[in-house]
């Protein structure tokens, strides 16, 4: 929490410098940008979630075999479990909100109920995203041993393609035409940009079929690879 | 002074045996090795496209040009690659082992425990990111060249020379803390989050901020004030100021180590 609230205020000055030169940069005025970078912050915590990290240190340590003799699926035990750490986290998560609603009430403001609401409905695809995300990385450690180093330059890469550090709409042109096409945007920057209002009804409902239509590719790719893993692991260590 | 030049050889040579042991191991997995530099270079891309993006359209950020805030970059870099190869892998895992009572058999040993808690290795797997430092260093201090007074040159290698002791003293004092509070993790985890402040010239942040990160936690002696220093943004007084801020440092991580030492309750062992 703490982690994610120094990146914030780091960004609050570097952005309000700016915004003493301009008043807009892009779309954005200070008071959206503020925004913009408060629902980041609780986007990252509430949704990303590390059981990637566990699943794959469970791989590599032969943990695996543990649960593999157990009448219980897995994966569907680590669904369980990643859905009740989020529920719990968002609302712990929401202080990041309830904090700048409270402080800085002119820049930082609640859309209406509906929008809230739109945004609210998002999350719970977008979580879905993450899930098959985590475990698809996790799959790689079937393969390499120590997956680490790779989650984090793929977290990075990820996170930044999504809008993490920049909104997409002001990134490099080149950037900007990757990222939006794909699947990242939707973990951030498109759920953001509900909220803000700043998408039209057509707009959303296009994103969430083409978001549905990744979710599908992944849960086909993450399934794949899970199979072949299982057939290559050697439980090492056991 | 026989004896402390006999001191400092024995602990040279120490260390030289632990450098020797540290590179070894790193070697055991070559691939490993290479492929860590892979992360820093696409956080080094990321940060540079953030910043390039900014000066699209302003032209300064507290009265920095994009290529001062780069060598800015540059620098902290390679302060904070350094102080992760030497130093704070160790104190990491110091608290670590205040927790769990195998502090005990550093204790035991006949060696200062000061030095086993803090170079006991060398963590030589960020070898790779330095890279990608120095490239950056060398590529925008050949963009911010003409704006360098050069009689400053040596004041700014003594500069990073205090700039690096400086996170060395702040860092382990609070890894000290672990001795009285048996899990200082998450408080010197914090401190090391903190010093991102050092990235960003400190003019865009309030007074307050300023304040406390130059006296209260001196931050921005790591590689702000020196490239400042550099760039003739602040006088020779902030060297002056360096050197008195490492000393109180010095003093107070002596004073709360020893203390802490007295307060030390071995667990579980």
């Amino acid at each position: 929490m703490i982690r994610g609230i120094i990146t914030l205020v780091i960004l609050i000055f570097i952005w309000s410098a700016i915004f003493k030169q301009t008043p807009n940069f892009g779309n954005y005025t200070f008071s959206s940008m503020l925004t913009y970078l408060v629902m980041v912050q609780f986007l990252h915590f509430a949704t990303r979630g590390n059981i990637g990290r566990l699943t794959a240190d469970e791989i590599k340590e032969g943990k695996l075999s543990i649960y593999l003799l157990k009448p219980i699926s897995y994966l569907k035990m680590w669904f369980s479990s990643f859905w009740a750490d989020r529920f719990f986290e968002f609302f712990i998560r929401f202080l990041i909100i309830f904090t700048f609603l409270f402080l800085l009430p002119n820049y930082f403001k609640l859309p209406l109920p509906g929008r809230f609401f739109l945004f609210l409905l998002f999350l719970v695809i977008s979580l879905l995203f993450n899930f098959l995300w985590n475990i698809f990385q996790a799959t790689f450690a079937f393969w390499v041993t120590d997956i680490h180093l790779f989650t984090t330059t793929l977290g990075l890469t990820v996170g930044f393609l999504a809008g993490e550090l920049i909104p997409i709409d002001i990134m490099p042109n080149f950037l900007k035409t990757l990222s939006l096409f794909l699947p990242f945007q939707y973990t951030l920057y498109f759920p953001i940009k509900i909220y803000q209002g700043a998408l039209s009804g057509g707009e959303i409902v296009r994103g969430v079929f083409v978001f549905l239509s990744w979710i599908a590719v992944l849960y086909f790719l993450m399934t794949h690879l899970w199979q072949r893993g299982l057939r290559r692991y050697e439980a090492i260590g056991q | 002074m026989r004896q402390l030049v006999s001191k400092l050889k024995y602990y040279f040579k120490i260390y030289y045996f632990l450098s020797r042991f540290s590179i070894l191991s790193v070697l055991i997995y070559r691939i490993n090795a290479l492929v860590i530099g892979l992360a820093p270079i696409v956080w080094l891309a990321t940060m540079l496209i953030f910043l390039a993006t900014i000066f699209s359209r302003v032209k300064q950020l507290g009265g920095w040009s994009f290529w001062e805030i780069v060598f800015l970059t540059g620098i902290h870099e390679i302060i904070f690659l350094l102080v992760w190869t030497i130093f704070a892998p160790n104190l990491r895992r110091f608290i670590k082992e205040v927790r769990t009572g195998e502090f005990d058999q550093v204790l035991l040993k006949p060696i200062s425990p000061r030095f086993m808690a803090s170079f006991r290795f060398l963590d030589f797997s960020s070898f790779g990111s330095f890279l990608n430092a120095i490239f950056v260093f060398f590529y925008s201090f050949n963009q911010v060249k003409h704006l360098i007074d050069f009689t400053r040159l040596a004041g700014f290698l003594l500069f990073l020379f205090i700039g690096f002791w400086t996170a060395y003293f702040v860092y382990f004092i609070f890894s000290s803390l672990a001795l009285f509070f048996i899990n200082s993790q998450t408080l010197f985890e914090w401190t090391f989050d903190l010093t991102d402040f050092d990235r960003y010239p400190a003019e865009i942040y309030h007074s307050w901020v300023r304040v406390l990160l130059t006296f209260f936690l001196p931050i921005l002696f790591f590689a702000y004030f020196p490239t400042a220093f550099l760039l003739g943004k602040v006088g020779w007084s902030y060297l002056s100021l360096s050197v008195a801020i490492l000393f109180v440092l010095y003093f107070l991580s002596h004073y709360i180590w020893h203390a802490g030492l007295r307060h030390y309750q071995s667990a579980s062992s």
